[in-house]
């Protein structure tokens, strides 16, 4: 390994100088080091995709074919037609959506206030959301189903999808927090001579104006919902209102794994993560290292 | 920009008053006098308004939850049993005497120094890997942080399928390798399943790792490179002296997120192994679980629940340090 960080480090030198002898040998070092990463990086998931397209016949051989026969659509006819899985998928949706939008329109609220407010205690708010945020979920999980139960909505989506707006909420606020700091002053005191309220500047300005932030808000705020599993877990249970991870995870009863269909189920709940992040290319990278999706 | 506003909302330069667009609709000038000030007060203190909904959902969902586990941590309630009663400091006096509790203690501080620092190592290897080889880094940074917002379920599962002891990929691997004579139960041996998962979580990390460090990397200035280079500095010098101290702040922040997280992680360790096999991965957020969940003892769970919360405040007010949260702009 040390080895590993020397002949990196030389290379990665490199990268800072012009042009020298020795740059060569250098970057075939990174490439070197950087080849069994990636690899590291992409094989779990890249096998799970290309298992999920074999035959059963292949898949529980031992040892394993490296590179399947042929495309196999068996597992996905198994978990589409013989499961629920469709049924969680859709109810993902709807809790996704539903907490999605109600999320969105109260943390620009809330990060609007907190970016342009001077009232007594914004401090205090900021670093407490900052606090639920990274606040451990298992802490509250349970003494909220009894919470969620006693109100009569556990297993229900109104129950859900309020959890999963609070879940998300700290974040989603913070993001907002920083689009609408990001925002020049100038344009809000504008609309103050103007003769615009403080509720218009709001409204017509700020909100239009952080739209972008609104839009990668509740890209990640769905992603959030759509991934997470303990709080909907507690809530839902075994109930008709599982999503997507809670069903996957009771498709594993018995002792040994039926892999194939699972394979299959958890290579299609990647899909809408994918397809939402066409959207937003450019501020992914960002999004998920700035902590936008929990970890 | 004026023409972004509505001609309702404008101050009609004439009237002294400005006319509120709380209603959205301005109403009729005959019917709204009596309540202007009212709507005015409000509207000086929109921004507290703004704040106020969101306030009162975490201070529900969250903190009232949290506060009644504390209640809780002091009765003997149970989900089997409707009625609970006062039991003053019993709870806590199981707990620490529970010699499950401290060894999951010292499991939850293994999995998240070892998760961590391996994180940190692949992806500080990584980063500068990349840096040196210049090409391709966008897609690069892309395509390997993508499956950090996967469904922790989906990430859990593929491993699993990876490390099964009957069809599992790596054992095929580590036979070919000569690593291994005959298949192992990764997840099912005691010995081999918190390494297992750890490096799970390694895998999980490290890309997120490699990313940040990047970043940090390309905010040191190219010309300290520069001057070593003239002064003769070696690779191991230039890292020790500018390498790393250019990069201190960036790995101070994400050790202390990173470990947070990690800290806290239930899905991972719960979703692989569920603590087992005899609890050898049994971390503290699962061993709170199954005592809340699986025994339905709420009231012991809360104890442990508080004893968790102690250690975390720590890290809680490190990570506000570390990360000035409040300072403006």
């Amino acid at each position: 390994m040390a080895t590993a960080i020397a002949d990196a480090g030389t290379g990665r030198a490199r990268a800072r100088r012009p042009r020298r002898r020795g740059d060569r040998r250098r970057r075939i070092v990174g490439y070197a080091v950087l080849s069994p990463l990636i690899g590291f990086a992409v094989f779990p998931l890249l096998w799970m995709a290309v298992s999920s397209v074999k035959t059963p016949d292949e898949l529980y051989a031992f040892p394993p074919t490296w590179i399947p026969d042929g495309v196999d659509w068996g597992f996905y006819r198994r978990v589409l037609d013989g499961t629920q899985f469709t049924d969680f998928m859709v109810n993902s949706a709807i809790v996704g959506i539903g907490s999605t939008a109600i999320v969105v329109v109260m943390s620009a609220m809330a990060g609007f206030g907190l970016a342009r407010g001077g009232f007594p205690g914004r401090l205090f708010v900021s670093r407490s959301v900052l606090v639920a945020y990274v606040f451990p979920t298992i802490l509250y999980a349970v003494p909220l189903f009894t919470v969620i139960s006693g109100i009569g909505l556990a297993g229900t989506y109104p129950g859900i999808i309020l959890v999963h707006v609070a879940f998300n909420f700290p974040f989603c606020t913070w993001l907002m927090m920083q689009y609408f700091r990001s925002l020049p002053k100038e344009i809000e005191e504008a609309g103050r001579v103007d003769g615009l309220t403080h509720v218009g500047i709001f409204v017509r300005l700020a909100v239009p104006l952080a739209a972008p932030g609104l839009a990668t808000t509740a890209i990640f705020g769905f992603i959030n919902s759509w991934n997470e599993f303990l709080l909907s877990f507690v809530i839902l249970g075994g109930g008709e209102r599982r999503t997507l991870p809670v069903g996957i995870y009771n498709f594993v009863g018995s002792e040994v794994a039926d892999w194939g269909p699972l394979m299959a189920a958890t290579t299609l709940a990647v899909i809408p993560t994918l397809v939402l992040f066409l959207f937003i290319q450019r501020r992914i990278t960002g999004g998920l290292t700035g902590g936008a999706v929990k970890g | 920009m004026t023409s972004r506003l509505d001609s309702a909302e404008r101050i009609d330069s004439r009237s002294e008053e400005p006319a509120p667009a709380l209603a959205g609709a301005p109403p009729s000038p005959g019917s709204r006098r009596w309540y202007r000030p009212i709507l005015r007060w409000l509207d000086r203190r929109t921004h507290v308004l703004l704040v106020i909904p969101g306030v009162a959902l975490l201070l529900g969902i969250v903190a009232y939850p949290v506060g009644f586990n504390v209640w809780n941590s002091f009765t003997d309630r149970n989900l089997s049993f409707p009625t609970s009663a006062w039991v003053g400091l019993a709870n806590y006096e199981r707990v620490l005497t529970d010699a499950a509790f401290f060894s999951a203690i010292t499991r939850t501080l293994v999995w998240t120094f070892t998760s961590v620092a391996g994180q940190l190592l692949l992806g500080f290897i990584g980063a500068i890997a990349l840096q040196a080889v210049r090409r391709g880094q966008g897609p690069l940074r892309l395509g390997l942080i993508i499956p950090w917002a996967f469904p922790s379920i989906v990430l859990a599962y593929s491993w699993k399928f990876m490390l099964d002891p009957i069809v599992g990929v790596v054992n095929d691997v580590f036979m070919r390798l000569g690593l291994i004579d005959q298949p192992v139960a990764w997840l099912g041996t005691e010995s081999t399943a918190m390494p297992a998962v750890v490096a799970m979580n390694i895998w999980f990390g490290f890309p997120f790792m490699m990313v940040a460090l990047l970043a940090g990397l390309q905010t040191i200035p190219v010309e300290h490179y520069e001057s070593a280079r003239v002064d003769g500095a070696n690779f191991w010098q230039e890292l020790r002296h500018i390498t790393l101290p250019g990069l201190r702040h960036v790995i101070g922040a994400l050790v202390v997120l990173r470990s947070i997280w990690v800290f806290n992680n239930f899905d991972f360790v719960y979703l692989t192994t569920g603590g087992g096999p005899i609890r050898a991965t049994e971390t503290l957020p699962v061993y709170a679980f199954q005592i809340g969940w699986t025994n339905y003892d709420i009231g012991r769970m809360a104890a442990v629940s508080v004893a968790m919360l102690g250690v975390l405040v720590v890290i809680v007010a490190v990570y506000l340090k570390v990360l000035r949260v409040d300072k403006e702009d």
